[in-house]
């Protein structure tokens, strides 16, 4: 701008200007349109590149010039891999891998490219190598047979006229002339220019003039030329060992526990500011934020947003946390196989969720809830293994009534699964979100809409540019060249523009270039400010030093650099705080950056002192609590039905029982793979309940004909409940069901010999107990006609026998405080003090006792694990006052319920507590219970 | 001062050793030993912070204040007791702070992995799973083994099955997943310590002079016994205890649990179990005495042998079984999870065990010297690094496992 007089335009459009990082691109373009606003003068903005981008292409560019895309080089690279032998490249292989199929192939392949990309830095390929080393070190035989397989590679490429980037970018350097219409180029504040970019730029330099400047704001500094090389990069020898110049260091460098630590100093300092500047939100030109090391974005981001604040982060956001990736790899996982879990997952997000609501015709009306509410459903009742199993399940009439959105959504998942099974790449990864977005109408106005938009594009752009490659290299399946692209997608970044009044949260390198006053930079840690490579698998350090890339200790000069700019920056007028924390997000200790105790030696030990102390956790005593304490709404719901199981519940906890029978809570096991207790119970009941409801068998005492008759049943039943396709654990579970009910037909072979027959099975029976109706189902009931006896059986599927006294009844220990047990509850007899924790065999034979007039025994019919323990277990001693006692207990429960007393709840213990997932701390600490209890 | 020699810190907690191993470190540091060559291995990450900050704090200290000095010269032997020694010592460490081993185990050991990938059979660089990531993939590797089974299971859910069946041995259990978990959290990391399934349940191995309870019986001879405690003086309640016996052997079979009316006689033979073999066992029940005549005798050390033997069958079957189970989940897990990059601190571990490139280099240290490929390997793993590690530190090393012990 030197020599503009301000009264045209602006004019810088034939110069090329080199910067360190995009945003100090932009904050260039946007410094000069200021400038020359303030002489009301339009400007021709220079062009404006990073370093690295002087000697590359972009892929378009890539294209027309026959220079491999990064995904030929990819797939080129894959093709080489998978088609050398192995063998003879043992030095580089010295273990057969595996699998040698195209994930692995790729992986290796990003890993050369990788390896490719950074010899490029100075103008080498593999092959380079061995001479660039410029002596014998231990892997010259590994690295001949890298550059022997580099030269597969390029011979791979060139039978599709194509050349490797690198090898371009190298090319480039040395012959290509600087760029059209460029008179002048300059690089601005550039610190570490890659040694091929300054190749190019020397040979330029000979033709045009090339400037460099050098941020420096010290007048005391060395003369230039000691302390920078002629492209304006720090000396290494000067910065490596030189004492940064750091005033009023404890009270400028702070020590913080973690990252959140270091965000929560941030946002005080953000208040602060804003505080200062008469509480406006905007701090651009007061406040500066640095973050060197990235674990603190996410925290810091978070904490603004709490503080009502928006951040901004000028080097774009990953679009691996993007909706479109996820929705990506799940449609990858349903291609690839239509399990149900994989559409279970689908089916919650969002896009799906909409797409389904879009497509529902008609009057009918998608309900989200209801959708995920059927899929729970039809996993728990189902099992379903697959997509097509679900879809069996879903297209009952039950399901079409209950969950009406079901069938047609599963139809639809099903529809994007049929599109990507047979489709080619690329069309498999277009069509299926054109189906899904083709109704939905985006406003580019809503940032989540535009964002939405964007992402899609970059998804197309991904695969197109691996579309293309998987043309020329027909090795990789659709499968492959998907994963390729959702990689791709992946590593790209989103670049949003910055919101009003962001607060924007710069990268290390951008600090330079931003003049605020007062600057925070946090991360201020070995390993993020200076970063330093130790061991590598192709380019340890020392390897690096001898081939002339960047080293370690060119990037400690460089920060040094930097970090001393930044201070002397503000010097005189201003502040520079900085922020280091003593352990990364995961807990792992980290140490100060080297920077901080770059002192003299006078200085060094209090530096250390200061620098290594002990200091608090600031989140070591805050314990996990509940946001909020659940509160029952309000009225509480009335019960006035309910089954006879009720009562165990309800003695086990007033609490819980209100949660089940009340508001009707169950637990959901989304990840349920196999058949619950309860599920093989009901399998087992089935085969039992249809043996005893067929009265041909009632006398027959071959166990055999009773054993194949409930194996029949059983399988009825498993096929109705869960198909005829059904995962491994229900293969195995099925086979104890069967082993269980061969044991089961022997005794009931042997009972029929005995004389008993089966009477009833499921009898389903309704009673009040004072103000409640209680409705049960007896499982069976047994007659014996020669004596008449009867008895109540209830089939028990659990593990070990059950004993029917010790399920109803448990003794009142001398240590227990009775008076916490309501009278109803608690009986003596025998000397003893027992208290009911069941009451469901002494109802039935309260039923039945008033219904026959005969006296009914009753007891269980357990069908253990143990074959040789499946028996009747009656219950032998039950005593007439145990009866009373009962209902005694049944009436106090009942009037308890009706009454809404279901506060204060019994502690259960958590690994068999069905609610345990929603307390924490305990049941009463989590909720907030109406007091007084009101009920309608 | 003499040099270094291996030593062993032993005392009881809180007396110091960590203060001790730092007193060490600056020890190596004063006779020479440059930072970097020194790894210092720590089992937490809290502690392997306190050791560097231990370090620092104590050179720091030292090099400011000379009685400070002398006081560390004396406690590490130092030669040189002034500040400024301790000085140089603190600036040393501090410009090699990028290049010191300085860490918990497992990073250690997973940095020695990224420098090794293709020589561990990895395709590149990988991401650790920490505890939450490591349970979803386990669950997702379930998922996989447990897919649809079609019409009729596949060959390897065959043999899945047929595995688990071996590990129940006859017991039925009809919670597959919950089973599969438990033997995952109880046995995987057995398994992957040794995944040869000849080590596992094969009765040669565990006893090779033979075991004298296996192979004892065709059944148990139930017959003689009752027929003695049928016609035998004793009293009825003796009787009793002996019919009941022999009808709960009857209902017995291996892996169900012993009622109490066979655990009483068993327990009761095997007290006398010398005096059976010789024929002449008295045996007391309920306080009385009663002698056994030489046949019955004989019978019931069949019946304790079938029993006992019996069991032991049961789990070297059980054992073989869970090692199949275990293969079949492994077999899934190794494709699904490790070979796309994805390890566990445990697996990092693993690999450094059995990496073969590496083992060379580290059968070749054991014979220190002895073979040519120590050196050259001992060269590479240096070169790879960055570093040459001439001194190992070891905090809580009575932690240190067999595994982690063969890697360093």
């Amino acid at each position: 701008m030197r020599g503009w007089s301000g009264d045209g335009p602006l004019d810088l459009s034939d110069r090329l200007v080199i910067v360190p990082t995009r945003q100090s691109g932009r904050r260039l373009r946007e410094a000069l349109a200021l400038h020359a606003a303030a002489r009301h003068q339009a400007v021709f903005p220079p062009r404006v590149c990073l370093p690295e981008q002087l000697v590359s292409d972009d892929e378009a560019g890539a294209e027309s010039t026959g220079v491999a895309t990064r995904h030929e080089a990819l797939f080129a690279w894959v093709e080489v891999i998978l088609s050398v032998e192995l063998d003879s490249f043992d030095e580089l292989f010295p273990v057969q891998p595996a699998a040698r199929n195209f994930a692995w192939a790729a992986r290796l392949a990003r890993h050369f490219l990788r390896v490719q990309s950074a010899l490029a830095e100075n103008g080498l390929r593999m092959a380079d190598v061995p001479a660039a080393a410029g002596g014998p070190f231990p892997e010259l035989g590994r690295w001949t047979q890298l550059a022997l397989l580099e030269r597969h590679y390029d011979h791979v490429l060139a039978g599709l006229d194509l050349i490797d980037p690198q090898a371009a970018r190298i090319g480039r350097a040395g012959n290509a002339p600087p760029p059209d219409g460029v008179k002048r180029m300059v690089i601005v504040a550039a610190p570490d220019p890659h040694p091929l970019a300054v190749r190019f730029l020397a040979r330029c330099a000979r033709t045009i003039p090339v400037e460099v400047l050098v941020f420096r704001s010290a007048p005391d500094l060395q003369a230039d030329h000691a302390l920078f090389d002629e492209w304006g990069r720090p000396r290494t020898e000067a910065w490596s060992n030189r004492a940064l110049e750091i005033g009023k260091f404890e009270s400028r460098v702070h020590l913080c526990s973690d990252p959140s630590a270091q965000a929560g100093r941030i946002i005080d300092a953000i208040q602060a500011a804003a505080g200062a500047s008469g509480g406006g939100a905007n701090v651009d030109g007061v406040l500066g934020i640095g973050i060197a090391d990235p674990e603190i974005a996410a925290p810091l981001r978070n904490a603004l947003l709490r503080a009502g604040r928006t951040a901004f982060d000028p080097e774009g956001r990953s679009r691996r946390s993007e909706p479109l990736y996820w929705l990506l790899e799940l449609l990858g996982d349903l291609a690839r196989e239509p399990a149900f879990a994989t559409v279970a997952a689908l089916a919650r997000c969002p896009d799906i969720l909409r797409w389904l609501e879009n497509e529902t015709a008609g009057g009918d009306r998608f309900s989200p809830a209801r959708w995920l509410c059927g899929l729970d459903d039809l996993n728990t009742r189902h099992l379903p293994a697959t997509l097509a199993a679900a879809q069996a399940h879903a297209g009952t009439p039950a399901y079409a009534s209950a969950f009406p959105e079901l069938a047609p959504g599963l139809e639809r998942i099903a529809g994007l699964h049929g599109l990507m099974a047979t489709g080619a790449f690329p069309s498999i990864a277009h069509e299926p979100l054109a189906r899904i977005f083709r109704a939905r109408r985006f406003d580019l106005e809503n940032d989540d809409d535009a964002r939405s938009v964007e992402s899609a594009r970059a998804w197309m752009q991904a695969c197109e540019s691996v579309g293309r490659a998987a043309r020329r290299f027909p090795r990789s399946s659709s499968h492959d060249a998907w994963e390729a692209a959702l990689e791709a997608l992946g590593e790209s970044v989103r670049f949003d523009p910055k919101p009003a009044d962001a607060i924007e949260l710069q990268g290390w390198l951008e600090l330079l270039w931003d003049d605020a006053p007062h600057l925070i930079v946090a991360g201020l840690n070995d390993g993020r400010v200076p970063t330093a490579i130790v061991g590598d698998a192709f380019l340890p350090e020392s390897l690096r030093e001898r081939l002339g890339l960047k080293t370690n200790a060119a990037r400690l000069a460089r920060d040094a650099y930097l970090l001393q700019a930044l201070i002397a920056a503000r010097q005189a007028h201003g502040r520079c705080d900085l922020l280091l924390g003593k352990t990364s997000a995961a807990g792992d200790p980290l140490r100060p950056s080297r920077l901080l105790l770059a002192c003299d030696d006078g200085t060094l030990p209090s530096r250390v002192r200061f620098l290594f102390r002990e200091i608090k956790a600031a989140r070591a005593a805050v314990p996990w609590q509940r946001a909020w304490m659940l509160r029952p709404v309000e009225p509480l719901r009335a019960i006035t039905r309910m089954p006879v199981t009720g009562f165990r519940n309800y003695l086990a906890c007033p609490f819980r029982f209100y949660l089940r029978h009340g508001l009707r809570m169950e637990p959901v096991d989304p990840h349920k793979a196999e058949l619950d207790a309860r599920d093989f119970g009901n399998l087992c009941h089935a085969a039992v309940e249809a043996m005893g409801n067929n009265h041909s068998l009632r006398e027959t005492t071959d166990a055999a004909v009773l054993r194949e008759y409930l194996f029949d049943a059983l399988d009825r039943r498993v096929r109705a409940v869960y198909g005829a396709d059904l995962p491994l654990p229900l293969v195995i579970q099925l086979e104890s069901a069967r082993q269980r009910l061969a044991r089961t037909a022997e005794i009931q072979a042997q009972l029929h010999a005995e004389g008993w027959i089966i009477e009833e099975v499921e009898r389903p029976l309704e009673f009040a107990i004072g103000p409640i109706t209680v409705r049960a189902k007896i499982d069976r009931i047994d007659l014996h006609p020669e004596s008449g006896a009867r008895r109540v059986l209830d089939y028990k599927t659990s593990d070990k026998p059950v004993n029917p006294q010790s399920a109803h009844l448990r003794q009142i220990s001398r240590h227990e405080n009775i008076d916490t047990l309501p009278k109803h509850v608690r009986f003596a007899t025998r000397g003893e003090s027992l208290a009911w924790i069941d009451l469901q065999l002494p109802l039935y034979l309260h039923t039945l006792g008033t219904e026959s007039g005969t006296p009914v025994s009753c007891g269980y019919f357990n069908l253990p694990k143990a074959a040789n323990e499946t028996a009747i277990a009656l219950w032998d001693d039950y005593a007439p006052e145990w009866q009373s006692a009962a209902l005694r207990c049944a009436a106090g429960i009942a009037e308890a319920v009706a009454a809404g007393a279901f506060w204060p709840p019994n502690k259960i213990d958590a690994a068999t507590d069905d609610f345990a997932a929603l307390f924490l701390h305990g049941t009463a600490a989590s909720v907030a219970w109406p007091q007084p209890a009101p009920h309608a | 001062m003499t040099g270094p020699r291996h030593e062993m810190i032993l005392a009881s907690a809180g007396s110091g050793k960590t203060f001790a191993l730092t007193d060490r470190f600056v020890q190596l540091l004063a006779i020479g030993a440059r930072p970097e060559q020194i790894v210092a291995l720590t089992f937490t990450r809290k502690a392997a912070g306190e050791f560097f900050d231990g370090i620092l704090n104590k050179l720091a200290s030292a090099a400011s204040d000379p009685a400070n000095a002398r006081e560390l010269a004396i406690r590490t032997g130092a030669s040189r007791s002034e500040p400024a020694a301790f000085l140089s010592l603190l600036r040393e460490v501090i410009d090699a702070m990028p290049r010191l081993s300085l860490s918990t185990l497992d990073a250690f050991f997973a940095r020695i992995v990224r420098s090794f990938p293709l020589e561990l059979g990895l395709a590149g660089d990988f991401e650790i799973l920490q505890e939450h990531a490591a349970l979803l993939e386990r669950r997702r590797v379930l998922q996989r083994i447990f897919k649809s089974t079609g019409n009729e299971p596949d060959e390897s859910q065959r043999n899945f099955i047929e595995a688990f069946k071996r590990v129940i041995f006859g017991l039925e259990e009809k919670r597959l997943a919950a089973r599969l978990d438990s033997f995952l959290n109880d046995y995987h990391e057995v398994y992957l310590s040794a995944p040869d399934g000849a080590l596992w349940g094969d009765p040669k191995r565990i006893w090779p002079d033979g075991c004298s309870w296996l192979g004892g019986g065709q059944g148990a001879p139930g017959g003689a016994l009752r027929d003695w405690a049928t016609t035998a003086p004793i009293a009825e309640k003796q009787q009793r205890r002996w019919f009941a016996f022999l009808d709960a052997l009857e209902l017995w079979a291996p892996g169900a649990t012993p009622p109490r009316e066979m655990t009483y006689v068993i327990e009761k033979a095997l007290a006398a179990w010398d005096s059976l073999a010789r024929g002449n066992a008295v045996l007391e029940f309920d306080r009385k005495k009663q002698e056994l005549s030489r046949s019955a005798c004989s019978a019931l050390r069949a019946i304790v042998l079938h029993v006992v033997g019996g069991e032991i069958q049961r789990r070297l079957e059980t054992t073989r079984g869970i090692h199949a189970v275990l293969d079949g989940y492994e077999r899934v897990y190794q494709d699904a999870v490790r070979r796309a990059g994805r390890l566990t601190f445990a697996d990092v571990q693993r690999l450094l065990q059995g990496g073969p490139a590496l083992c060379a280099a580290a059968d070749a240290a054991r014979t220190r010297n002895s073979d040519p490929l120590f050196e050259e390997r001992r060269l590479l793993i240096d070169w790879r690094l960055d570093g040459q590690f001439d001194h190992w530190l070891l905090d809580e090393f009575q932690d240190t496992s067999a595994g982690q012990w063969s890697v360093l």
